[in-house]
């Protein structure tokens, strides 16, 4: 695994758009062709089998958090816990989520956190780096097969072809707006009937959820978090509702960071895995406070050899875990993540990301990878 | 296990969106709908009546292709306002009132200017400006919006809502 200088293809803006991947320029540089990562065929293969581990450990740890009615510390309402329990005990289906790991290459990956509820640089992992592997290394791999597992997978989500599905964001994020349309156009090449709409729109009847055009929503995938709408005016009636939602419920015990901690204490020293607790005296030495619901490393601080890193956001009341440090690997600067991506019950790809920092934040790059 | 398979590429799949002139004006769509709303909370109902057949529901609205259609809710109890013919529905699928019945619903409106948007409907199709609108309906359903967004507005100036 080593990062390697390449050149910029002249025409990879218009490339880009053509792609629907139209945010690759957000911030200044997101999408950054300068260089790129190179991986070995073994490094891919374990890459692909920790990532199945992880995922299986972490269904592990909803069942076991189910079982023993555990959601009190992930800060869950019983009301909501008992829905998260009505949509484990059902097996409502999981579509995707996104695996951040620390590695160099060597010895073991280390899980950073899960973005299972609102995972995105999905285009960018799925079609753009394929479409740069096709320019720049076509004899080369990629640990890529997104797009046709998204294709696969829509059907024992959502249900047979012209099953219509309602998909929803935050109407004014170009990146999420774009990623739905992705993600919606994956679900139409699966044979399905996706209908765009912002997360504002939605209406309540007093019965059922409501689509723009006065239409029933039956099915519905947000990439808003579970969270935001809990908490929102529309809160309660989704509680009663049994509109089928993308991700499920369950997802918010993954998607939150006490996921770490139950973690560690159901798998204590596993390979792949840092060690976690609630209080900073239960992780000595080198750690990171998360809050249990940052996005994008936002309030997150790094306790690394007696200097602190911190990124600045608008999370913490909800409360924090204390992880262990595991430095990113940094190259002239760039500190890199491996995100790493499950779909389904499958591995199926890995998307690198480099910041100026070592917190990954929403600042961070997207650099396209190969292997050999 | 590492299955190989998985990352190959393949020559018999579509590597990449095929239809990206579709999405690309989706989301645009998502863009223009979501910027246009950006409210802080539920914004006021909006209604829309519910008829036993579509000549009933063109007789009100004017008699366009696609002015009434069948993809709308049944109207709650709570929520009904008519209901002369109506004798109550249960199921959650909206084409089932009672015993499975299908209904037909017109477009939505404010509830306090039914009139105007039968007035608007009708504009154009030699009906005096001031006639008076019928009404077929048999109950009338109420729909509120903006109950979700709320958070990315709080939470936007850091970071989208993905992760």
């Amino acid at each position: 695994m080593r990062r390697e200088s390449s050149v910029e293809r002249a025409d990879w803006r218009e490339r880009c758009d053509a792609l629907g991947f139209g945010f690759h320029s957000m911030g200044g540089v997101y999408w950054d062709e300068r260089a790129c990562w190179r991986f070995t065929e073994q490094q891919i293969d374990h890459l692909e089998a920790v990532t199945e581990t992880l995922h299986g450990m972490c269904l592990q740890v909803v069942d076991r958090v189910v079982q023993r009615g555990d959601t009190e510390r992930f800060g869950l309402s019983v009301s909501w816990a008992e829905r998260i329990e009505r949509a484990w005990r059902a097996r409502e289906p999981s579509l995707f989520g996104r695996f951040d790991l620390s590695w160099s290459g060597s010895g073991e990956p280390k899980l950073l956190e899960y973005n299972a509820d609102t995972p995105t640089s999905l285009i960018e992992a799925s079609v753009v780096q394929w479409d740069w592997l096709e320019s720049l290394h076509p004899q080369a791999d990629q640990f890529n097969s997104l797009h046709e597992q998204l294709i696969a997978r829509w059907p024992v989500v959502a249900g047979p072809a012209g099953t219509t599905v309602h998909f929803a964001c935050a109407g004014a994020s170009e990146e999420d707006g774009q990623t739905l349309a992705y993600l919606a156009d994956t679900a139409q090449q699966a044979g399905l009937s996706p209908q765009l709409l912002g997360i504002e729109e939605i209406g309540w009847d007093g019965r059922q959820f409501i689509g723009a055009q006065g239409e029933a929503i039956s099915r519905l995938f947000k990439l808003y978090p579970w969270e935001w709408m809990a908490g929102e005016a529309f809160g309660a009636p989704l509680l009663r509702s049994d509109i089928q939602v993308i991700e499920p419920s369950w997802k918010m015990l993954l998607a939150n960071k006490m996921l770490l901690v139950a973690l560690w204490e159901q798998f204590p020293g596993h390979p792949n895995l840092l060690a976690a607790g609630t209080m900073p005296h239960q992780v000595p030495g080198d750690r990171v406070r998360k809050p249990l619901l940052s996005r994008e490393g936002a309030n997150v601080s790094m306790y690394l050899g007696g200097q602190v890193h911190e990124a600045a956001g608008p999370y913490g009341a909800e409360g924090f875990v204390y992880q262990a440090a595991a430095p990113l690997p940094c190259v002239d600067g760039n500190h890199a993540v491996i995100g790493s991506w499950i779909v389904g019950d499958h591995a199926a790809g890995i998307g690198m990301r480099e910041d100026d920092t070592p917190i990954t934040t929403d600042a961070a790059r997207f650099l396209p990878h190969y292997f050999v | 296990m590492a299955v190989t398979d998985k990352r190959k590429r393949s020559k018999q799949v579509q590597r990449g969106p095929v239809r990206w002139p579709w999405v690309t004006a989706g989301a645009v769509g998502v863009l223009a709908i979501g910027g246009a709303l950006l409210s802080s909370g539920p914004e006021q109902p909006l209604a829309r009546d519910q008829y036993a057949s579509l000549e009933d529901c063109q007789a009100d609205w004017g008699g366009d292709a696609g002015v009434c259609d069948q993809t709308g809710t049944p109207p709650d109890q709570a929520s009904s306002t008519t209901s002369s013919s109506r004798t109550g529905s249960t199921g959650s699928s909206f084409t089932s009132g009672t015993g499975g019945r299908s209904y037909w619903y017109g477009p939505m409106y404010s509830p306090g200017d039914r009139d105007g948007a039968i007035r608007q409907a009708w504009s154009g199709k030699g009906v005096a400006s001031n006639f008076t609108p019928g009404n077929r309906s048999i109950g009338r359903s109420s729909v509120t919006r903006g109950g979700f967004g709320s958070s990315s507005h709080s939470f936007s100036s850091h970071s989208s809502s993905s992760s």
